[in-house]
């Protein structure tokens, strides 16, 4: 079930600042997770085994930001053009996403944007239902 | 959706313990703790069936989530980015897993993964996911029941207070229970089992927010024992003449009430040794005391030669005749007052008043004297603090059974 973004969504880039969400736009299911490996000992016996982590966590940022369109054949354009929905390619190199609620922003640094799947939802709507994925660190900072 | 029966605590030794997972928070699933070890398969020549057999090299992982809800959405969203800032990458420490009611697991754990996904319905907020490498952990001390020994209900609190009432139930040394716990009542006349919260401990007194429909009304006063006239006093006599004391005997009649904290130790004394109190059912007791109530020290009587003069307490010397000349006995209270002291602390005093009258009267020429008291016995009431009031109906509506049993 989609909801209204509480949060400005940019991708920072070289300085320039692309808006992928304002606030009020619908988005869906917002999630953040983050990974780590960890060393543990293998082998015959190893019973409850000696554990350590190995550092170097890894997250994903990932939500889905949906767009309405007046005609179908709009909908279909942005589908097959993902740039419509911010307006620029931002599969590239490494930015910082980050996130301004209110007068908080959150950043996370260092984080590539792997994959932008459009998807046009069936139903009498015309819309297309992006999904976003930045892989990030997993700990933001104040920005 | 469920409430959590469980608190997760990282680092529960160290400085700065985080719960992960507290009791009554919302899940969305119970918790997961599961062990797996490797299987290897052999395979033979010609054999139709591989042969499994287990590494025994075991990963136990322990999976849990909690909703954590906002009144904006903006809030939520906010608190669930800044909630990655906290999470214990790279470390590895303890972790305990508590239940409700049965001991604790401390265990070695390291952080696996964690999830949070942004939700608006019915409340904003996110649902937080962790999963734990674990080991297998340790058994912690645990938290088994406390049979009540005693114990009674409490009125509800007065001056608009829930009006709800508690109980006080007396358990054994050692119970370990402080304000704030959480504990599981069980077999409690008048009370439903469930949780409930300890608000008070007083020694082996633990007062728990339960309430009872047994509750019964507020009583503000201690019971007080009426006075009566009691008995003469005794002691002196006709053979006292000459230079001397006169010693009176005489019986105090201590009633003590309000002692009503069960399982306190009373003690009253008059000067000396302490003695032990046991009070009854509705916390009084009556004692009766024995003692020398006063001494006359009469040394300048004898010589003189004024007949009739009637010698009171309060240090005068009346004539009875036309005597020139009064005299001034020496007397003497030996009555310390009476104290009474609850645990070894002194909780209530009362001085000790003449209410008696001593009269000498000489006798024409003679070297004899009448010693004669009259006056009533004193009577006196200590009070203790009364505390929570014991119920009127005294024993049958005291808390004689039951169970508690700490949670957290």
């Amino acid at each position: 079930m989609a909801y209204q973004s509480p949060a400005l969504i940019e991708y920072v880039i070289d300085g320039d600042a692309y808006t992928v969400a304002v606030v009020g736009d619908w988005i869906d299911r917002f999630r953040t997770t983050g990974q780590q490996d960890l060393f543990e000992s293998d082998g015959y016996r190893a019973a409850d085994g000696w554990f350590m982590p190995l550092g170097g966590a890894t997250g994903e940022v990932s939500f889905i930001v949906e767009r309405d369109y007046s005609a179908h054949s709009d909908a279909q354009g942005a589908f097959l053009s993902p740039e419509v929905v911010v307006g620029a390619d931002l599969i590239q190199s490494t930015g910082t996403l980050r996130m301004t609620i209110g007068a908080e922003a959150r950043e996370w640094e260092n984080a590539v944007l792997q994959s932008v799947t459009p998807a046009l939802p069936s139903g009498p709507t015309s819309a297309v239902a992006t999904a976003f994925r930045f892989i990030v660190p997993p700990v933001p900072v104040e920005g | 959706m469920r409430d959590s029966d469980w608190r997760i605590t990282w680092n529960p030794a160290g400085e700065a313990p985080r719960v992960l997972l507290d009791f009554g928070d919302p899940m969305d699933g119970e918790i997961q703790r599961d062990l797996v070890q490797v299987v290897d398969v052999g395979r033979f020549d010609q054999a139709t069936q591989g042969r499994p057999f287990g590494r025994k090299n075991r990963k136990r992982r322990l999976e849990f989530n909690r909703l954590v809800e906002f009144d904006s959405s903006a809030g939520a969203f906010l608190a669930m980015i800044d909630a990655a800032m906290n999470d214990p990458w790279g470390e590895k420490s303890l972790v305990q897993i508590a239940p409700k009611l049965a001991g604790s697991i401390y265990g070695r754990a390291a952080m696996l993964s964690f999830e949070r996904d942004f939700v608006t319905q019915p409340k904003p907020g996110y649902i937080e996911k962790y999963a734990f490498r674990v080991d297998s952990g340790a058994t912690g001390p645990g938290t088994p029941a406390i049979t009540i020994i005693s114990g009674w209900f409490n009125p509800p609190l007065s001056g608009g207070g829930t009006g709800s009432g508690s109980i006080t139930v007396v358990l054994g040394p050692g119970h370990g229970l402080t304000p704030g716990d959480v504990v599981f009542v069980d077999g409690v006349a008048g009370v439903t089992p469930g949780y409930y919260s300890v608000s008070a401990v007083n020694g082996n007194n633990v007062t728990i927010d339960a309430p009872s429909d047994k509750t019964p009304a507020a009583d503000e006063f201690p019971d007080v024992f009426g006075t009566d006239d009691l008995d003469p006093i005794s002691g002196g006599g006709e053979d006292h003449h000459g230079a001397g004391a006169v010693n009176f005997n005489g019986t105090v009649r201590i009633r003590i009430s309000g002692m009503t904290e069960v399982g306190a130790s009373y003690e009253w004394r008059s000067g000396g040794a302490w003695n032990a109190i046991s009070p009854d059912s509705f916390g009084r007791d009556e004692i009766t005391y024995n003692t020398q109530l006063l001494r006359i020290d009469h040394g300048g009587w004898y010589r003189e030669t004024y007949a009739g003069k009637v010698l009171t307490l309060d240090g005068e010397a009346e004539k009875l005749t036309t005597s020139s000349e009064s005299l001034i006995p020496e007397t003497r209270m030996d009555l310390a007052p009476f104290e009474l002291r609850k645990n070894g602390v002194k909780i209530d005093e009362h001085p000790v008043a003449p209410f008696f009258k001593v009269i000498k009267r000489w006798t024409y020429q003679g070297p004899r004297f009448h010693d004669i008291a009259t006056g009533k016995t004193l009577t006196i009431t200590l009070r203790a603090d009364g505390g929570t009031a014991r119920l009127n109906s005294g024993v049958a509506e005291r808390i004689t059974a039951g169970t508690v049993q700490k949670a957290s």
